[in-house]
């Protein structure tokens, strides 16, 4: 049996596969309306963490395996961040020149994607690893005192 | 294009022996390369041909080499003398062993750094191929990484000259300000410098850079520690090609700087540790020891050279050079075939060697003549054209006073070369013969020296066709083997007698004097060194970061210092602005709530006022129209209580009650109170300053403006995170990851 930091709660443990994704959504949601309306990859991240730290607070260390590795997640995001800024260098551009395309599609209408997006994509990831791994380790110390 | 192929094939064998691990004819691979190399110079065609890539043209600074006499004539020095080092190598190293390729790739790594160094023509390009040979010396001087001595002296040795370098930095950016130019070329062809406080301060940085590199006196140390490098890295950094450098900046920026009236002390320190250098080759026994502190006189005699200068320049340098190449490689190469014989690098245990290696014996006999100056061999040249050159000075007894004391000592250390080693016997023990193969190199060396010094003709007009405008005089006098009877024949005949003097005194002492404490500048350097972390420890000591609860108000207050002297300045511009009553009783409760957080002795009361106050701020922020920050606050907060929720679960009741001990002292209450009040105060009034009209500067205005047509969103605040600021944001994205490694290495704890 898994050491949980909370006494178990079946009520809990029904509920939370749904409230999960209900917040995964809201993040995605947030996340992509960021470049118009509030919300972005900050926001986005930290609620991702939120979900991911009560996942750990309600299985404990049970759920590691199903969840990415903390720094390499936040690695991750570094990676993207740089490279969005990065790749406009080979074409002559300056760092961190973002691109916008702005298509026209029929049914849905007018979609405007760009590098932006990206970039907070790794911005996205390192908050969520960050948070999640900051939970964690001090989790583990504290058991360990 | 010859020049940039012999940098660039012993740079890209080098990384191609990394990149595919190569292990088997690493060796043919890389001795070609250096031929090759070789070769690639032969073929340089035009002089003074300028070959440049834009890399960063804004900053002045490009890839931009040149080939003119004063770096080909080095860039044939290094690739040559790297050719006979990787022969040698083979010899050297043991026969089957998994770190010869990496041997090989350094040493040709720092093969290209070199000729990059030399035949760079933008100063700044010149500066990193500097550094970079410094780097590779430092993997190649610790390359037996399991021994102490090595480590030490890989590290003494890149401190000393990577700190040196950065000054050197300082100084080649001032005259590039001054110039407003990098470029060599062009810098060449201005008027020299007039002293004025900048350009002396440039000559003194760069002189810095050169002491450093070139182990001048008082920086001499590193190079003795250098010494525990394997022979064929001591051959090669150590007499030909790294401490060198020095030696080249001093002759590139000869034309530009000797001008000032502060050159003369290019001379100064070069003879003060020619003198230096050879009496402390005297006071050891270590044999490559003995080498470095004679190598250390003998680049002291060059730099010492170019800092007497000339009228209208100088002449015969590059022969100096040479002279000392030849026998230095030599005597470094038959160093290592002897301590492979005897298994000791002490000299005082050696003896008999001779019929053990012949060739290797008769190459050190003829270098050590050319050391101590003996007709017929390149030393005595270069000392005759020495001395003619110090006797035309003004300060003429002074200066040859200098060199008899340092040439009478090298007389002194050449014979306890020979002597010691080779003639009489100490050990029981048979000497281990060594291979033909081995002894070859430095043979060839002692050769070229012998020819070299019984024909110099050839040689020398050969070397006056790499003359350089600006460094050399226009027409070199000859230099013949017999000048007649002149002054400088009868001084070298009476620094000869002093040396064996010196050799019969000191053989009487049976050389048991040692090295006075007061120039053991290592030992000095190592406390140094090693003081450091002491020294922090001491500025913790003094922050208390041992207590969380002194360190805080210490932060805390010294914060306030700084703002409240920010604020005072500012004030003048400071308006007071005010807020409608709607606001009132939301800060009441805020309030209330923060009051709450600092009185209240029960941690789950603490914590729900914390969030009462979160939930207000972030209500604050609706009511001025900014959903970004309530979003934002409003997950923050839930993050937040959960990370404290984990926290408080896990400290035990008992550490609370501590943590209430030392709350309740109330004398220490009051003081934490009035830091409190006093960093909101000091926030209050930092954020109403920001506000205030004449200071503000409306450039939300520019954002809110272009955030549609050139970010292409509609929401300003994102676009300036992840465009406008992209910059800031990545800035803030890696200090977060640092944090988190911080926070990972602070709590990780191994599971035993």
């Amino acid at each position: 049996m898994e050491k949980t930091i909370m006494k178990d709660s079946y009520i809990l443990r029904s509920f939370y596969p749904v409230v999960f994704w209900i917040i995964n959504l809201f993040a995605l949601f947030v996340f992509f309306k960021g470049h118009n309306a509030p919300g972005g990859g900050f926001i986005a991240g930290i609620a991702s963490a939120i979900s991911l730290v009560f996942l750990y607070v309600i299985e404990g260390r049970a759920c590691l395996n199903r969840i990415p590795n903390p720094v390499l997640l936040a690695a991750v995001g570094l990676g993207l961040a740089y490279g969005t800024a990065l790749v406009p260098t080979l074409f002559n551009q300056a760092f961190l020149m973002h691109t916008m395309w702005h298509l026209h599609i029929p049914l849905l209408g007018d979609l405007h994607i760009g590098t932006p997006a990206l970039f907070d994509l790794g911005v996205y990831f390192v908050v969520i690893g960050i948070t999640v791994g900051i939970a964690l380790w001090f989790d583990e110390a504290s058991e360990y005192e | 294009m010859g020049i940039l192929i012999a940098i660039g094939l012993p740079l890209l064998t080098a990384l191609s022996i990394g990149a595919f691990r190569l292990k088997r004819w690493v060796f043919t691979l890389s001795f070609l390369s250096a031929l090759g190399s070789v070769a690639s110079l032969y073929t340089q065609v035009p002089l003074n041909q300028v070959y440049t890539w834009p890399w960063m043209p804004n900053m002045l600074i490009d890839f931009s080499f040149i080939a003119d006499g004063l770096s080909l004539f080095f860039g044939y020095v290094v690739s040559v003398v790297g050719c006979f080092i990787l022969f040698y190598a083979k010899q050297y190293l043991p026969k089957v062993s998994d770190s010869n390729p990496r041997f090989y790739a350094y040493i040709l790594l720092f093969m290209a750094a070199m000729l990059g160094t030399l035949f760079s023509n933008n100063i700044i390009l010149l500066f990193i191929f500097w550094e970079l040979t410094g780097v590779v010396s430092f993997l190649l001087i610790g390359f037996n990484t399991n021994t102490q001595k090595g480590q030490l002296g890989s590290r003494m040795a890149f401190m000393v000259t990577a700190t040196t370098g950065l000054v050197m930095l300082l100084g080649v950016l001032l005259l590039g300000f001054l110039y407003q130019t990098f470029d060599i070329s062009m810098i060449s062809q201005l008027p020299a410098l007039d002293s004025t406080v900048w350009t002396v301060l440039a000559f003194s940085c760069i002189l810095v850079g050169v002491m450093g590199k070139s182990a001048q006196f008082p920086l001499h140390f590193w190079l003795p520690n250098a010494m525990a490098a394997p022979t064929p890295v001591s051959a090669y950094l150590h007499s030909a090609a790294m401490v060198k450098l020095g030696v080249f900046l001093i002759a590139r920026f000869y034309p530009l700087l000797s001008n000032l009236d502060c050159w003369y002390i290019v001379g100064v320190v070069g003879l003060t540790t020619m003198v230096v250098g050879a009496v402390l080759a005297l006071l050891t026994y270590d044999l490559k020891g003995i080498l470095a502190y004679t190598t250390v006189s003998q680049l002291g005699y060059l730099i010492g050279f170019y800092g007497l200068g000339g009228p209208g320049g100088v002449e015969h340098d590059f022969f100096h050079i040479l002279n000392h190449v030849l026998y230095k490689g030599s005597l470094f190469m038959v160093a290592g075939i002897v301590i492979h014989a005897f298994h000791t690098q002490d000299i005082r245990k050696m003896g008999g060697a001779f019929s053990a290696m012949p060739l290797a014996a008769i190459a050190c006999i003829i270098s050590a003549a050319s050391m101590a100056g003996i007709p017929g061999t390149t030393g005595f040249l270069s000392k005759e054209l020495m001395l003619a050159h110090m006797l035309h000075h003004p300060h003429a007894p002074i200066l040859v006073g200098a060199l008899v004391v340092s040439a009478s000592s090298l007389v002194a250390t050449a014979c306890r070369l020979c002597l010691h080693i080779f003639s009489r016997s100490k050990s029981a023990d048979p000497v281990q013969p060594q291979g033909i193969l081995f002894q070859l190199p430095p043979f060839i060396l002692a050769i070229v020296t012998i020819s070299v010094g019984l024909f110099p003709k050839s040689v020398t007009q050969w070397l006056a066709q790499a003359s350089v405008t600006g460094l050399h005089v226009a027409k070199p006098h000859n230099v013949y083997l017999w000048h007649g009877f002149t002054t400088e024949l009868i001084i070298s005949l009476c620094i000869t007698l002093f040396g064996i003097v010196v050799y019969s005194v000191f053989q009487t002492f049976r050389w048991r004097l040692t090295l006075p404490a007061i120039f053991q500048l290592d030992a000095g350097f190592n406390r140094g060194v090693n003081g450091l972390p002491r020294v922090s420890q001491w500025f913790n000591h003094i922050c208390r970061v041992d207590s969380i609860h002194a360190h805080i108000p210490i932060v805390l207050v010294s914060f306030l210092g700084l703002m409240a002297t920010l604020l005072f300045a500012l004030s003048p511009t400071l308006t007071i602005s005010t807020i409608s009553v709607v606001y009132l009783p939301l800060l009441i409760i805020t309030g209330t709530a923060a009051i709450i957080i600092s009185m209240s002795k029960k941690w789950h009361i603490k914590l729900i006022a914390l969030s009462v106050v979160g939930l207000l701020v972030s209500f604050t922020f609706f009511l001025y129209k900014a959903p970004d920050l309530v979003l934002t606050q409003l997950l923050i907060e839930i993050v937040s209580l959960v990370l404290l929720l984990l926290f408080f679960k896990k400290f035990s009741a008992m550490k609370r009650k501590e943590d209430h001990a030392i709350h309740d002292r109330s004398g220490l209450s009051f003081l934490k109170a009035l830091l409190s009040i006093g960093v909101g105060f000091i926030v209050f009034m930092l954020i109403q300053l920001v506000n205030s009209p004449a200071s503000s500067n409306p450039i939300g205005q520019f954002f809110i403006e272009n955030t549609i047509p050139l970010a292409g969103g509609n929401n300003a605040v994102n676009t300036i995170l992840v465009d406008f600021r992209g910059f800031d944001t990545m800035g803030e994205i890696s200090v977060l990851f640092i944090a988190m490694l911080g926070v990972m290495g602070l709590l990780w704890k191994k599971r035993s």
